[in-house]
């Protein structure tokens, strides 16, 4: 096995046992970047800085002063995420030389803990798309088949994980775009509660829904980064009520008596046969090893994707208002205010972004605010109430991540509608402000990687972590064993 | 201006809080500073961060509630207007529209001897926008400004003409100031109204079209443009034509309106719920607590002043026009229990202090004890009222203590009747003049002897005895 | 009868709905060309009739949900803290003058 396959906790043990130095792992990560570039997964590569800092943290490793499981390892974060100084461009050419004066309250948690940033990973533009399709910097490649599509928006995160490009990464999750991406690459991402890991420095799409995410190579690896970057934050108001947690101590509980419930009409029409098989099978491993299934109907999916998408859209016309062209970003002059105004973001946003911000405009304009968002915000209570009232009896929710694996890059390009509707399964978790992972389990018959998605209530990360980390004993999922 | 038309007004007044730190950053809000140097990552919306909502303005906002009769939301909630402006970096304002702080509120006004009620209609919380700077071709911007603190107080359309107006924005400035919740300079731009004005013909139920004038830098200004504009509108009403709605930019040189180019979207701002600040719950005990911190506001102080005190209006009305002076007359009275004399030692030295100087109680720095000291020995009768004014001046201008400095100058007043005796016999052999002028019926004589007396005695003596003695003399020597 | 009454509704729908992107297009201050605007008004009447299916769903009385969680949340003490250089904001920015950002006069009077 080569040293970048292995999980980032068995790398931060050999880090700290002196098998390999930090610049020596270092080293090797980045002569993967190197030879997987045409997957198109990073748009920065941070090499003079990540040595630097590989130094640093060495020095602290031997001085004793930092004993972090993650310090060390290399981490690869989305390019929405901002970092200090370095070029947080959201794949769009509106910040295409963006460099914040601040990095995100995750990014600086995890560096305490002495991660190593090796890059910043290619997204779709401002994290609107699931194909990483729609970014400034072009596609990024599936490492499985390159012909197909990485998912998205973290679809940089996801393929540079699979391809051993960084030990773990962080991604960001407003849709889905952790967990399908995961699922289309064959890693684990794991999307916390809303509001548990702090916002500030994640450049917003939706604020309601946007989360920051951890991407890895099995749920033990996500389980740490999560114990970094949990807790409340001062600099976001809504990140308060969660407590900083070890959720690597849950790795181990197993899953005796834990009640999962499967909502039927996730398996539905839409969702590719193979998958709903494999995700089902998944479950019945579950069962083995003591969990109880139950079947069940979860009302309200058809009204899912309008729900999220009009709140989604609504929020990002606002949130992508300031990109002006006077403070920072790209900035297309003019002789007139006006002119200025619309060249710069004419021309600095891309189709995608400005069919979202547009349609946004439309559901809060005068006369459409009440048919359109005002229901959504309704709705979105009703679909919450459901998913409360499915946690009263169940731990656990199990279901397919997305409908099918991953299509052939341009498959889906021209038809919105279509894109959106792979959404389905991902957005009711986005909207209910509840934690969900998607989880390899299994293949079909192309190869493609499928993923399983488990949801937990608010703040039962836990129960995730005890359920991803024992199905992956069951099947030898995870990459050490 | 012709009698058969009204005016209807209401007014939007912009309070700047005087908060330390801005309204969702830790930036300063200090007036003035080099432009762009008091900004940060949040106030100016760079990509990721986030509003953190300062407490100090909620609590400024249920104050200001309470002090001007209002209901007070229990669920707070913030709200995005989204509008391009250079001055809005995020390109949107965090305001409050569908559950405002404060609701249904009013103060009363007393306007040309009329007493007359104003509603208040809703107080909300928002942030200030940038400085625009225009010079011939383009535009600068300095963004310290972002982010303070405004209330936004809008009152009913309860105003007929520009001296209710004024009697309103003073009014409602004395309480902010009061209640230490602004410091309400117009010149700075910390209080600033927006006058919306109708006119219709006398007897018309349903209101007019009106217009919103803006960037008045005084009272005696809003005067001015609100008789302006009325008179524009009624001549435009008196040809038959329509009145447009507009915003209008008063300008003070010219003494002119003049159409402003409306904002952008001005007519769609999109408002929906801030995702990134969660409700604001306040309680009633929080309520009950800011209650408590509440000061005796303006009215209620003028009232008790004449009742209590036995203060006259007018003397009430200027006491409590200022809190410096409600500090001084308060404090002073609780220490001598002489409510009146305090009243006159301000209403008459330190009103003549401040106009000879052309100052205003701001930064005022007389201790009450002193003034208190001072009252008393006037009272007790060991000096002069006239020594008293002198005495007064060196405290305010030195601080002396005023004991020690009647003691040590010798002002105390004299009790030596044979010395008193003595140098109005010299006066009178002195001013044979004057005697025989007031011998022949010239009353006025006798004052300018009694002044030549005290002189000599250096104001000391005390002119009851003085008065005595000159008399007394004068009788002996009638014929 | 009704067949024709149909055929005005379209046309009103399609008036409105062409007047709406332009529309939208200037409250968002984004120019499209006539081809991408073609293209752009069938894929948004496309997800527009897509999201009207919430009006299927009899919710009035519902409370609007903003958030999706809820509880109460500290406010920020009123301290304040140092603010960033002048220098590091302006950085940023492409057209500076005098310590200030820079745009095209922004104020017309008539």
């Amino acid at each position: 096995m080569k040293i970048t396959e292995k999980s980032a906790l068995s790398l931060g043990k050999m880090l700290q046992s002196r098998e390999i130095s930090v610049i020596e792992l270092l080293t090797e990560y980045l002569k993967e970047t190197e030879a997987k570039k045409d997957l198109n997964a990073f748009i920065t590569i941070c090499r003079d800085e990540s040595v630097k800092r590989a130094n640093l943290i060495q020095k602290n490793i031997d001085d004793k002063v930092l004993s972090s499981p993650l310090a060390g390892v290399p981490m690869a974060v989305k390019d929405n995420i901002c970092t200090k100084n370095i070029l947080t461009s959201c794949a769009s050419k509106m910040l295409s030389d963006f460099k914040p004066p601040y990095s995100a309250t995750a990014v600086e948690r995890l560096e305490k803990a002495g991660a190593v940033l090796i890059g910043k990973t290619n997204m779709d533009e401002f994290a609107m798309g699931g194909s990483t399709e729609s970014s400034y910097y072009g596609s990024v490649k599936n490492p499985t088949d390159t012909k197909k599509v990485s998912g998205g928006s973290s679809g940089g995160t996801a393929a540079a994980v699979a391809s051993n490009q960084c030990a773990y990464g962080l991604g960001s999750d407003t849709g889905g775009s952790v967990r399908q991406p995961a699922s289309f690459c064959g890693i684990t991402g794991l999307m916390p509660t809303y509001g548990s890991v702090s916002r500030y420095g994640l450049i917003a799409y939706a604020s309601s829904l946007d989360r920051i995410g951890v991407m890895g190579k099995n749920m033990s690896d996500c389980a740490a980064v999560l114990s970094e970057i949990y807790g409340s934050d001062k600099k976001d108001m809504t990140c308060s009520v969660a407590k900083k947690t070890d959720f690597t101590s849950f790795c181990d509980l197993g899953i005796r008596g834990m009640k999962i419930g499967i909502p039927r009409n996730f398996f539905s029409g839409q969702t590719d046969a193979f998958v709903g098989k494999s995700v089902l099978q998944g479950a019945r491993e579950l069962e083995k090893s003591g969990a109880e299934l139950y079947e069940f109907e979860l009302p309200l999916t058809d009204y899912y994707l309008p729900t999220y998408y009009i709140t989604a859209c609504a929020e990002a016309s606002s949130n992508l208002s300031r990109y002006d062209g006077i403070k920072y970003g790209f900035c297309q002059s003019g002789d007139e205010l006006e002119q200025m105004y619309v060249k710069t973001r004419t021309e600095g946003f891309g189709l995608e972004v400005k069919r979202r911000i547009m349609l946004g405009t439309y559901v809060l304009s005068s006369g459409y605010y009440e048919d359109y968002y005002k229901k959504a915000l309704k709705v979105r209570r009703l679909i919450k109430d459901s998913f409360d009232d499915a946690f009263k009896k169940y731990d656990l929710l199990l279901a397919p991540t997305a409908p099918t694996t991953a299509y052939n890059i341009g498959e889906n390009r021209n038809d919105p509608l279509k894109m959106y509707q792979g959404d389905i399964y991902t957005v009711a978790a986005s909207l209910s402000g509840i934690p969900a992972a998607s989880i390899p389990c299994g293949k079909n018959q192309e190869g493609m990687p499928i993923g399983m998605q488990l949801m937990a209530p608010q703040l039962r990360e836990d129960v995730i972590v005890r359920v991803g980390c024992a199905y992956e004993k069951i099947t030898g999922g995870s990459v050490d064993e | 201006m012709s009698d058969s038309y009204e005016i209807v007004m209401g007014i939007e007044v912009h309070a700047e809080l005087s908060t330390e730190s801005k309204i969702f950053c830790s930036c300063a809000t200090k007036f003035g500073k080099e432009p762009n140097t008091q900004i940060c990552p949040i106030c100016t919306g760079m990509p990721g961060t986030l509003p953190l909502l300062n407490k100090k303005v909620v609590e400024f906002a249920v104050k200001t509630g309470l002090a001007l009769n209002c209901s007070i939301t229990k669920e707070n909630k913030f709200d995005r207007k989204n509008y391009f402006y250079p001055d809005l970096p995020k390109a949107y304002q965090i305001s409050q529209l569908y559950l405002p702080i404060c609701r249904n509120g009013f103060i009363e006004i007393n306007s040309n001897g009329k007493k007359k009620k104003i509603g208040i209609h809703e107080i909300h919380m928002e942030e200030d926008a940038g400085k625009l700077i225009h010079d011939e071709n383009a535009t600068l911007i300095d963004y310290n400004r972002c982010g303070v603190p405004l209330l936004e107080i809008v009152s009913e359309p309860h105003f007929s003409n520009g001296d209710e107006v004024v009697a309103y924005l003073t009014a409602l400035r004395e309480i902010l100031i009061y209640i230490g919740v602004s410091d309400c300079k117009m010149q700075e731009g910390s209080m600033r109204a927006d006058i919306n004005l109708s006119v219709r013909k006398r007897g018309e139920k349903e209101l007019s079209t009106r217009t919103e004038m803006k960037n008045m830098s005084s009272f005696k200004e809003i005067k001015r443009a609100v008789e302006y504009e009325a008179e524009r509108q009624i001549s435009i009403k008196q040809r038959g034509e329509r009145v447009l709605q507009q915003t209008i930019r008063w300008d003070e040189k010219k003494g002119i309106g003049i159409v402003m180019r409306s904002k952008e979207n001005a007519d769609d701002y999109r408002y929906f719920p801030e995702p990134d600040i969660m409700p604001v719950v306040i309680s009633d005990g929080e309520i009950k607590r800011i209650k408590n911190l509440l000061p005796e506001l303006p009215q209620q102080k003028r009232q008790r002043y004449i009742s209590e005190f036995g203060l006259n209006d007018y003397d009430a009305s200027i006491i409590t026009s200022e809190k410096e002076l409600c500090d001084l007359f308060e404090r002073t009275t609780a220490l001598c229990d002489r409510p009146k004399e305090v009243c006159n030692m301000i209403m008459g030295e330190l009103m003549r202090i401040f106009s000879s100087l052309g100052k205003t109680a701001e930064n005022l720095n007389v201790a009450p004890e002193k003034l208190a000291s001072l009252i008393n020995i006037i009272s007790e009768g060991k000096i002069n009222r006239n020594i008293g004014k002198d005495v007064f001046e060196q405290i305010y201008f030195y601080n002396v203590d005023p004991w020690e400095y009647v003691k040590e100058n010798n002002l105390l007043i004299l009790d030596d009747p044979e010395l008193t005796e003595k140098t109005v016999n010299e006066i009178i052999s002195e001013n044979q003049k004057s005697v025989s002028d007031y011998l022949s019926g010239k009353q006025k004589a006798k004052g300018y002897l009694i002044g030549l007396v005290m002189k000599r005695l250096k104001g000391r003596a005390d002119p009851k005895s003085v008065n005595e003695a000159v008399d007394k003399k004068l009788k002996q020597l009638q014929p | 009868m009704s067949a024709l009454f149909m055929v005005f509704e379209q046309k009103e729908r399609k008036t409105m709905n062409d007047n709406l992107t332009q529309g939208l297009s200037k409250l968002c201050n984004i120019a499209l060309t006539d081809e991408e605007a073609e293209k752009m008004q069938i894929e948004l009447e496309k997800i527009i009739d897509f999201m009207k299916k919430l009006a299927e769903l009899d919710i009035d009385k519902l409370s609007e949900m903003s958030h999706p969680f809820e509880g109460v949340f500290p406010l920020r003490e009123d301290k304040t803290e140092p603010s960033y250089s002048r220098e590091e904001m302006l950085k940023n920015a492409k057209n500076t003058e005098n310590g200030c950002y820079r745009v095209p006069k922004a104020i017309k009077e008539k």
